[in-house]
């Protein structure tokens, strides 16, 4: 018996337009659809790294998801608090921000340096999920 | 005209392992042990309801016509020495890093897809100096992420990881100010 392991993941977006105050949604016309992407994490060779509910401070090294050397290649994170929190990738730019109930998902760069803290200060809590 | 824009996105990922016979072709999928479960989440970005051009996103509408594009503003308009919009919706990418947009406003809402069929697309978000290109997207899939107030859509840059190159389409959508 032989195993292996996959991650299948989609991101998709529906870019929406008012064109009345107060009036019903449209899709976007400069877009005109709505978007997805669909493929299979790559080199998955072991089961991943998942966790229900890790604590986020306003300290990005206090909740490190993936450090130098870990050669992660894929990263989920959902804020499952109600405060924002702000995502990096590089140990120090933090540019993805997730208010509550949203999640970001994508392959990463093995060299990744994955932390995670809150904006611009107070406590909320993480669901992730790394693999490699 | 447009009095109001938002974007709303989702993530949906299901980690499986699927265990094969040795002698045979039958095999069985299912959830890795842990989280033993799909994961996901959705959320709504709001975003400027005048962007910067019509290229925040990489597409035409498909009902649009010719004389739509009446903007004759320089820089912001959308006449198509202005707009920049790849004309059939794609970009095509080599390894040389390339800024999706010179636009230096706060960006709100990222959306990028490989639309290639063989090789990566790779995503920075530290402009060039220096570059990180630590987000990988393989031939069909995407990223979707809601930028932090500070990080401006010119710091977004591509390439592709081979020679060969590769095809992306993308919305990006400044921040409401």
């Amino acid at each position: 018996m032989a195993t292996t392991y996959n991650v299948r993941y989609k991101n998709h977006c529906t870019p929406q337009t008012q064109v009345i105050s107060d009036g019903r949604w449209y899709l976007d016309s400069d877009c005109g659809r709505k978007l997805t992407g669909d493929c299979s994490a790559q080199a998955i060779g072991a089961t991943g790294n998942y966790e229900a509910s890790k604590a986020v401070t306003a300290t990005g090294s206090e909740c490190e998801l993936s450090a130098a050397g870990d050669d992660y290649e894929f990263v989920f994170i959902k804020n499952t608090g109600s405060t924002d929190i702000v995502v990096t990738l590089n140990d120090s730019d933090y540019h993805i921000l997730l208010s509550e109930g949203e999640a970001f998902a994508s392959e990463i760069d093995p060299d990744a340096i994955v932390r995670v803290k809150t904006t611009p200060s107070g406590t909320s809590t993480i669901e992730h999920y790394e693999a490699k | 005209m447009a009095v109001d824009r938002k974007v709303i996105f989702g993530t949906y990922v299901v980690p499986t392992r699927i265990d094969t016979m040795e002698e045979d072709s039958i095999s069985k999928i299912s959830f890795q042990d842990s989280p033993g479960k799909t994961l996901g989440g959705k959320g709504s970005a709001e975003i400027d309801t005048t962007q910067w051009n019509d290229a925040w996103t990489s597409m035409f509408h498909t009902q649009v016509k010719w004389e739509d594009l009446d903007h004759s503003s320089n820089d912001t308009g959308n006449r198509w020495e202005d707009s920049h919009e790849p004309w059939n919706g794609t970009l095509t990418l080599s390894t040389t890093g390339v800024p999706l947009t010179t636009d230096g406003t706060n960006c709100g809402f990222l959306y990028i897809k490989n639309t290639g069929s063989d090789k990566n697309a790779l995503v920075s978000l530290t402009a060039d100096s220096p570059a990180h290109y630590y987000m990988i997207i393989p031939p069909g899939g995407s990223i979707c992420l809601r930028g932090n107030p500070g990080f401006t859509c010119s710091e977004v840059y591509v390439k592709a990881s081979h020679a060969d190159g590769t095809t992306i389409e993308w919305i990006i959508a400044q921040l409401t100010p």
